[in-house]
């Protein structure tokens, strides 16, 4: 650490320290119940209800939301969406499930290398990805770094597909949060990133514009069958 | 406005603010359209109160342990190969970023919107270097290409129409003119992503910070956060030191009560948790991550509970719209990045009290900000005890007193009337004789100094004829009873 930064260091928390003791006598220990957090909505732990608030909650931010009955049936339903977005350049995460897809799909798309350039990766017309968490309360995908490199497929090209499986679902916030934590030592995952709906901005007389910098659509394939 | 806005001239911004149509227009309808996003966000959510008190107490927990909540952060978030710097003041801040550019050889930078880059001027200094970063946040970023500042904290654009856009598009980009806000918004996302495709250095700001885990939380709508934070090899978040919570579990009734609170939304579409920088060569994401821990006035207002309750603020805006001053005037007329209740309460403590003395009267204390606030701070309670500092001369940051002689005089005399009912009677009964029409004409109210300051914006109301108490009296006694 260098001398202005430690130095630094030991001003502010010295000032903190200072004017925390001139308030103590007023500082009443603030007791932070630890019962569950309010406002949870409940009904959410009956796994129908909860693919369905998740569905319609995604969908009332402009997500799409289709379903599959199994791993077989994923490669046509998301070719029927590339080509319903005109899709032929895909930058696709390296999950485990992708090459299957790709395999059965053949030739009909190009598919960009996991590591291909910065050009590349912005001129494809979408990204390929799965999602590690829903939450049903807020419509949420989340995805885990260290599970999958999708970070930036699923940022980057216009249109995202991510594919769920539905026993990923949990019912809140809270339920996602206790989840995502990881024990003390090793701490959460080192990124996490949430996704509520396609990118979106009223920046400009208030009226709504999706796809401003990140995917324009957004489109989530629930996968009903368990994971091997 | 051609003289700078700053909070020492905010009469006079008011005054251009008020005079300004299109503005007021714009600034209507926007803050309306989120009073009511928020109220529908609200509904089915029966806890709200529960919900409020929780976000409170989680930030008073904080507030009230802060040296070790950020001794815990920093020693987390260092473990994970986060580099964490502390600035003691706004210039200390840019220094640091400034020399993280260069130590970085960074020559092209973006930045996501953040409020707390504003307050210490980054940009500015960054410009000096020689490398200003490039807003990406759509509305932060027309106004930097106009060469402006933000009106709101969620919209910073507000004030501007979608063909002054156009017209700046135009000029600025070499577009065909058009009014379609998609067309618009198409044409910023091309130029930015060439900006992002190339940037080495993103800068951001932190919603919250997360002490036992040293992540950080970001909070959008756009992306560009998410780019930001995600594309260039190094990312500086900078964040205040207030921003910490004790639990990663805590981040639950803040992510209920911020989006609700601010844009009506159930959640923002993207929330990036970051622990850390990457850690293998074939991982996404940043090589190097620093955390700017800014203090800038801040861990002075711990001393006292009513400065302090400012700390818990999470730059929702939903004071702002519902603000009846600022629904008139916007954000400019405050003369700082913080506008509206929030606004004239925190600039007054980080600024000094005499370079902001205006502000705490920027209020008709008519309460509505408390109300709507996720975190309960009594803004009113602030306002009234920043207004007793202005008038005893006192402040966080010792200053000339801004009261004049004559409305302390006047104060003083008002003070013995109210306090002596017979005076006040006698008084009250001769001021019935006046002629009130007469007063009310312009050139006789600008004769009488007091009297000019009020009737420029308002009218004279004549007093009634016969008191309040006479009449009631009177009525009271014609029906047989006494008052
Ligand atoms: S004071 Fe309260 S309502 Fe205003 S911006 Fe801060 S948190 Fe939001």
């Amino acid at each position: 650490m260098s001398a202005r930064n430690a130095k630094a260091r030991e001003a502010i928390l010295g000032s903190i320290r200072a004017n925390l003791e001139l308030a103590r006598a007023e500082l009443v220990p603030t007791e932070v119940a630890t019962s569950p957090c309010p406002g949870r909505p409940a009904g959410l732990d009956d796994r129908d209800t909860a693919i369905a608030h998740l569905s319609s909650t995604l969908e009332s931010v402009a997500g799409r939301v289709t379903r599959v009955a199994t791993r077989a049936a994923l490669a046509p339903e998301i070719a029927r969406i590339f080509d319903a977005h005109g899709v032929t350049t895909i930058a696709a995460s390296n999950a485990a499930w992708i090459p299957a897809v790709r395999a059965s799909l053949g030739e009909r798309f190009r598919w960009l290398a996991t590591d291909c350039t910065r050009d590349e990766l912005f001129a494809a017309d979408a990204g390929l990805t799965g999602a590690q968490l829903g939450i049903a309360e807020t419509g949420t995908l989340v995805l885990v770094s260290e599970d999958e490199r999708h970070r930036l497929a699923s940022l980057v090209p216009p249109v995202h597909v991510a594919v769920l499986p539905v026993a990923r679902i949990v019912a809140t916030l809270g339920d996602a949060l206790a989840a995502l934590r990881g024990s003390l030592d090793s701490g959460p995952d080192p990124t996490l990133t949430w996704i509520t709906g396609p990118s979106r901005t009223a920046d400009i007389e208030l009226t709504l514009v999706v796809g401003v910098h990140g995917p324009r659509a957004l489109h989530v394939v629930l996968l009903e069958e368990e994971e091997a | 406005m051609n003289h700078p806005q700053t909070p020492a001239t905010f009469q006079d911004n008011a005054r251009a603010a008020l005079a300004d149509g299109t503005l007021r227009g714009a600034l209507g309808r926007a803050t309306s359209l989120f009073a009511e996003r928020r109220a529908t966000a609200l509904e089915g959510l029966g806890d709200w109160e529960e919900l409020r008190e929780r976000g409170r107490a989680i930030k008073e927990e904080a507030l009230s342990d802060l040296d070790r909540q950020l001794e815990t952060f920093v020693a987390r978030a260092e473990e994970r190969g986060t580099q964490v710097h502390w600035a003691r003041d706004a210039r200390e801040a840019c220094a640091v970023v400034g020399e993280l550019v260069a130590a970085a050889g960074a020559r092209r930078l973006v930045k996501s919107k953040s409020m707390t880059t504003e307050e210490i001027g980054l940009n500015e200094a960054l410009e000096t270097d020689g490398t200003l970063p490039i807003e990406t946040d759509l509305g932060e970023w027309i106004i930097q290409l106009a060469g402006e500042t933000p009106s709101h904290i969620i919209v910073p654009a507000i004030h501007k129409t979608k063909r002054a856009i156009a017209d700046l598009f135009v000029e600025k980009l070499a577009i065909e003119p058009s009014d379609d806000v998609d067309v618009l918004a198409g044409a910023a996302r091309r130029v930015l992503r060439e900006h992002f495709s190339k940037a080495d250095l993103g800068i951001s700001g932190v919603n919250f910070g997360i002490a036992e885990t040293g992540s950080i939380l970001v909070l959008e709508n756009e992306g560009n956060a998410r780019m930001t934070t995600s594309l260039p090899r190094v990312h500086v978040a900078v964040m205040g030191i207030e921003k910490v919570l004790p639990r990663f579990g805590d981040l639950e009734p803040f992510l209920r009560l911020l989006p609700r609170s601010g844009t009506g939304q159930h959640l923002t579409s993207y929330q990036s948790i970051l622990t850390g920088p990457k850690r293998a060569a074939d991982e996404e994401g940043p090589d190097e991550l620093h955390i700017v821990l800014l203090d800038n006035g801040r861990s002075a207002m711990l001393r006292e509970r009513v400065t302090r309750q400012s700390l818990a603020c999470i730059r929702c805006g939903a004071c702002l719209n519902v603000c009846p001053v600022y629904k008139a005037i916007g954000g400019h007329a405050y003369g700082s990045v913080y506008p509206g209740p929030i606004g004239a309460v925190i600039t007054p403590q980080l600024q000094g009290l005499s370079r902001a003395a205006q502000l705490p009267f920027a209020s008709s204390l008519c309460g509505a900000c408390r109300d709507v606030c996720p975190v309960k701070i009594d803004i009113p309670e602030l306002l009234l005890e920043l207004r007793k500092r202005v008038a005893e001369g006192r402040g966080p940051i010792q200053g000339p007193t801004p009261v004049s002689t004559a409305k302390r005089l006047g104060f003083a005399s008002w003070g013995f009337v109210l306090s002596r009912p017979r005076v006040y009677r006698l008084l009250a009964r001769l001021a019935r004789c006046v002629p009130w029409s007469m007063l009310d004409s312009k050139p006789v109210a600008r004769l009488v100094p007091p009297l000019a300051a009020w009737t420029r914006d308002r009218r004279l109301r004549p007093l009634a004829r016969v008191s309040f108490r006479d009449s009631f009296a009177r009525s009271g006694s014609a029906q047989g009873e006494r008052p």
